[in-house]
């Protein structure tokens, strides 16, 4: 009788973490029918092929779809401006540091208002 | 400006070569400081940390690169080799430590960690039982003492404070990852002491399916910089303008 899927899925996941040829702990296996689906994030091409191959020999008899993305590695010129909250982190006690919000905040046409809620508005694109 | 870059889980094997060396090549016109946060090799074999170097020194990263390890460069047992040879390439590794970073007259000092698991509050492991679960928690609790430690002895030297950890300190940034497993993302225990100790920014990875924002119960903002959640080379985090110091500091800073 074949191996219950839960058992499947665990003994899968050991072996992504301890198999030299994948070491990696952030793939979802999701034991669907006679499929196992792999989702998550390879380092490398080889190493999304390599993780298909260590699930392949495991889960005989399943097609193995593999959905994992690879490390998307493009560099690009986002910044996130921080202002920096008034009311937290340094201030007490710091020699040299500036207790003053509106010193603190000096760069004016950035002071936001809404310090508690860093926002994804705080993006600039550069 | 003090533009700080950073990402986590790079995870470079050998089959990396090439791949990160790509991603940086503009990082030191972008940035003043890069910081690497956790995971940097795949199992934390010292073939993986000469990739890590020589891809560094390939991209002539020249800006100060400041680390954390993370659990997969723990995985071969061979830190101490791992840490020399990132050393070796200029890389500051802290550990319960901290440095400073001169950027155009400001001070900014970074504090860091690997951090470790256990929750967050109301559903978090205790110190309670088999020695296995104490020592599973101790670890959580040295890690952040020695994170808190690290955090105030920065602080009089700095403008700005930036904690560095692998693990999370707050559910937040773990927002995408199943709730199963988030106490082997992070503890609560690391997000108290930052609080207790302030800082203005906190830097983490770790959790790859998580999300890129959240905020300290303290109020200090977090940032998960996991590649496979930043999906780019690094993030990079403006700090905003030279602190204002009084004039004599500033004058001689």
């Amino acid at each position: 009788m074949a191996e219950p899927q839960e058992y499947l899925v665990h003994h899968i996941q050991d072996a992504l973490a301890t198999d030299p040829r994948a070491r990696e702990l952030g793939v979802d296996v999701q034991v669907a029918g006679d499929r196992v689906v792999l989702t998550g994030t390879a380092a490398t091409p080889a190493q999304r092929a390599s993780i298909a191959e260590v699930v392949s020999e495991l889960a005989d008899g399943y097609e193995i779809v593999n959905e994992m993305t690879v490390l998307s590695a493009a560099e690009d010129g986002t910044i996130e401006e921080l202002d920096m909250f008034p009311a937290h982190g340094l201030r007490p006690g710091r020699p040299g540091a500036d207790p003053s919000p509106s010193r603190s905040h000096g760069r004016s046409d950035r002071a936001r208002s809404d310090l508690a809620s860093p926002s994804p508005s705080a993006d600039a694109r550069s | 400006m003090t533009r700080v870059a950073a990402v986590a889980d790079i995870h470079v094997g050998v089959d990396s070569v090439g791949r990160v060396a790509a991603g940086l090549r503009h990082v030191n016109e972008r940035a003043d400081l890069l910081l690497l946060a956790g995971d940097l090799t795949r199992c934390g074999e010292p073939v993986e940390a000469r990739v890590v170097a020589q891809e560094l020194a390939k991209a002539r990263v020249e800006i100060p690169v400041v680390a954390v390890l993370g659990n997969h460069d723990h995985h071969a047992g061979r830190t101490a080799e791992v840490v020399g040879l990132l050393e070796d390439a200029g890389v500051v590794v802290l550990d319960g430590t901290a440095t400073t970073v001169g950027i155009d007259g400001t001070t900014v000092g970074i504090a860091g960690a690997k951090g470790f698991g256990g929750g967050f509050a109301g559903a978090n492991a205790t110190a309670f039982g088999e020695p296995a679960m104490k020592a599973f928690v101790e670890e959580t609790r040295r890690e952040a003492a020695r994170l808190h430690d690290a955090l105030v002895g920065v602080r009089p030297h700095a403008d700005r404070v930036i904690a560095l950890l692998h693990y999370a300190p707050v559910p937040e940034t773990l927002r995408g990852e199943r709730l199963e497993i988030y106490p082997f993302l992070g503890s609560h225990l690391l997000a108290e002491a930052i609080d207790t100790a302030g800082a203005d920014l906190v830097v983490h990875g770790h959790a790859h399916n998580g999300s890129e924002r959240g905020v300290t119960p303290g109020g200090i903002r977090v940032r998960n910089v996991a590649q496979p959640v930043i999906q780019r080379a690094y993030r990079i985090y403006d700090l905003g303008e030279p602190a204002v110091r009084a004039a004599p500091v500033a004058a001689t800073g």
